[in-house]
């Protein structure tokens, strides 16, 4: 063996410790708190009352809501756009690749806050500017209707991330063996089928890794929308992580926030591990 | 063997030469600093912590061996980073509070201001927002009035004249008056109404729910029910809001109904107090001596209706650390009593001072002094939307008036959902 045991265990140590005392721990304790009727300050313990109430609290129910529809349409469009983006960047016949691959990665390296102002202004003044031009009524107040409100976040979201996924994509499309594309080619396949039933198929494992990171960053999004909508109007584009935070720091009921808490972690999981699943049986 | 190898004691020392140089540095500043006393002040008013600053700067110039630390955490967040701060065990010395749900939360880590100089000044009416289990624990940070803010020259050119406005019928007939002028006015509409920010809602609310209570802000924070005494003027006030509002009304948010709609006369009024004054003559110095006025809500519609004034803010100092406990005190009492701050708080901060006995005078423009003189007079009333349970004028009232501005609700489902969720809140909070 190259490294003893007990070097073993120095290099892992600090890592475990870390994650013992920064992840598992408060984890834990998180746990015990969504038994308790925590103000943050005081705590006594009242068993499973916050999952009771939680499941009857109409707010709680339709943030959860919307977090599954924004996830769905989300993930979809990302993983749409992201693979798009990557077959126009991998071309060879494209002279732009590498500008244009900056171009659909820059909206990434920009921290979801600030994105959430500058498409503010944009869905604020920018359509307005184009509606009272154009005469346009759709261009209109996206941010204080909930429909336009609800796809402004998506709007906003695709933007940052397609950029991403597209990386993940062009990596494994560059990945794929050329001669399985000649060959399929020298058979008479055009490029829709060499695509379909030659690129796509090799593309499983950049899927999986894909829709994973896609919804469990959609389940959890806060910041953008904290930025974009504030929840508003009415509430009716708060979603999940922002129920939660706003139960916690702004009603001050902390250990029913962190009971919404649980459940979310538990979707997430739940989520993830299906999706999982069902795209590691794919790839085979 | 690796284990005895030069390199790794070499590395091993490395790493741990850091820690002593951290441990090293606190063990000295703490004996450095044994008769040397530092406050930490939480401040949850970013716009005037410059200001705070400049008083604790001042403070330190005549008391060498006190300096002030300010922490400033505000529009929104402060509440949590307060939380935050004493959940990690460094609980600052002085802290501004935002009504008794907030001093209620911390009301174990509050002293009794009683018998201290700067109690003895405070304004009466607004005593009763300090209290928690029968203590004085808060001052007033200072006196600020709830009403329309209206834009001078808007008014005059409309021929609209702001003293002739007694009751509600004449303030529609001004509304009206106003709208039909709209066009040759510029104007986009006639009230400025931010309805996308809730805490505009909710201190609009409180023209309509403080009458209840008769300045007795604990009695307020007690109550499980919502005041609906003057619904009905409530009612008609937001239609008249809804219909004459630049549109969409949801999409108006604070700072551009100050800095663009009103600043520029886009519209006649907007519903907020002297905290304007600051952002304002930031853009133009005079702008508010020559354009900005105030008027009432008409609730009671009985001649008595004046401007609601009150503090949202309140200081306290906490038991944490008992050898700061006077110095906090001394520095209190300065900055309530002494006139050199003073100074900087109604000509820097702008603020109207929430003290007794003050002479008018000294404020810089007509619309201060009106407001001292409201507010010191012995009619004066405070407003209680800072006593609504925590969460419910941003969760609750907000957004559930939102909906009514946007048809979305009729005002009977209105009255409903808030009268059941506050209650909710309150029993839920209180219920320890």
């Amino acid at each position: 063996m190259l490294i003893k045991k007990h070097q073993y265990w120095a290099f892992v140590l600090p890592a475990l410790l870390f994650i013992v005392f920064i992840i598992a721990l408060p984890f834990l304790i998180g746990i015990y708190y969504s038994f308790t009727d925590s103000n943050g300050l005081r705590a006594s313990f009242i068993g499973f009352k916050n999952y009771q109430i939680l499941f009857h609290d109409v707010i709680f129910l339709q943030s959860l809501w919307l977090t599954v529809k924004f996830s769905v349409v989300s993930v979809l469009l990302i993983n749409i756009f992201g693979l798009a983006f990557a077959l126009i960047v991998t071309r060879s016949d494209n002279r732009f690749n590498k500008s244009l691959r900056t171009v659909f990665f820059m909206p990434n390296l920009i921290g979801g806050i600030l994105l959430g102002f500058i498409w503010q202004f944009i869905f604020t003044s920018a359509f307005k500017a184009i509606a009272s031009s154009l005469n346009l009524n759709f261009f209109n107040g996206w941010l204080s209707d909930p429909n336009t409100g609800f796809w402004g976040i998506v709007i906003l979201f695709v933007w940052q991330m397609s950029g991403y996924i597209m990386l993940i994509y062009v990596s494994f499309l560059n990945a794929i063996p050329q001669n399985t594309i000649q060959a399929a080619r020298l058979d008479g396949a055009n490029k829709w089928q060499a695509l379909l039933f030659i690129k796509l198929p090799q593309l499983a494992p950049a899927f999986t890794i894909s829709l994973f990171l896609t919804l469990a960053n959609s389940f959890k999004l806060y910041e953008q929308n904290l930025a974009l909508t504030n929840g508003g109007p009415y509430r009716s584009t708060e979603m999940i992580s922002m129920y939660i935070y706003n139960t916690a720091f702004v009603n001050f009921q902390q250990g029913y926030a962190q009971a919404a808490g649980i459940i979310l972690f538990l979707c997430v999981t739940l989520v993830s591990f299906l999706q999982l699943a069902l795209s590691r049986r794919r790839e085979k | 063997m690796f284990f005895k190898s030069r390199k790794f004691r070499a590395l091993i020392f490395a790493l741990i030469l850091p820690l002593f140089f951290v441990t090293g540095c606190s063990s000295g500043s703490q004996q450095s600093n044994s008769n040397k006393i530092t406050l930490n002040f939480f401040n949850q008013k970013p716009e005037i912590s410059t200001q705070y600053q400049k008083l604790a700067r001042m403070y330190t110039k005549k008391h060498p061996n006190v300096s002030i630390q300010i922490t400033t955490s505000g529009q929104g967040g402060g509440a949590a980073a307060l939380q935050a701060k004493f959940a990690s065990g460094e609980a600052p010395d002085i802290i501004m509070l935002g009504g008794l749900p907030e001093i209620d939360r911390y009301k174990e880590h509050l002293v009794s201001l009683k018998g201290l100089s700067a109690t003895k000044t405070i304004l009466p009416s607004l005593l009763s927002g300090g209290i928690s289990n029968n203590r004085l624990v808060g001052l007033p940070v200072d006196l600020e009035a709830y009403g329309w803010s209206y834009n001078k020259t808007v008014f005059a050119r409309a021929g609209v004249n702001a003293s002739n406005i007694h009751n509600y019928d004449d303030f529609v007939k001004a509304v009206k008056k106003i709208d039909v002028q709209k066009e040759k006015l510029g104007l986009s509409g006639v009230f400025g109404f931010n309805g996308a920010d809730t805490n505009s809602i909710a201190s609009v609310s409180a023209q309509f729910t403080s009458q209840a209570y008769d300045n007795n802000q604990v009695k307020a924070f007690k109550s499980t029910n919502f005041p609906w005494k003057y619904g009905s003027q409530m009612h008609s006030y937001y239609d008249l809001i809804r219909n004459y509002s630049v549109q969409p009304i949801l999409s108006v948010k604070y700072d551009p109904s100050v800095q663009d709609l009103f600043y520029n006369g886009k519209v006649a009024m907007i519903p907020q107090g002297n905290w304007i004054i600051p952002t304002l003559d930031g853009i133009e110095k005079g702008f508010v001596q020559k354009n900005l006025g105030m008027i009432p809500f008409f609730v009671k519609n009985d001649g008595s209706d004046r401007l609601l004034t009150g503090s949202s803010w309140y200081l306290g100092v906490t038991n944490d650390h008992p050898k700061r406990e006077k110095a906090a005190k001394d520095f209190i009492n300065w900055m309530f009593t002494s006139r050199e701050a003073e100074n900087v708080i109604i000509n820097e901060m702008r603020f109207v001072p929430a003290t007794k006995n003050f002479d008018v005078s000294r404020l810089p423009d007509d619309l201060s002094k009106d407001i001292y003189r409201i507010g010191s007079s012995k009619d004066a009333r405070a407003p209680i939307h800072k006593q609504y349970p925590n969460g419910f004028s941003t969760q609750v009232l907000g957004p559930y008036i939102q909906r009514y501005f946007v048809h979305d609700i009729s005002w009977n489902q209105l009255e409903k959902v808030i009268t059941t969720k506050y209650r909710q809140l309150r029993e839920i909070q209180s219920g320890e």
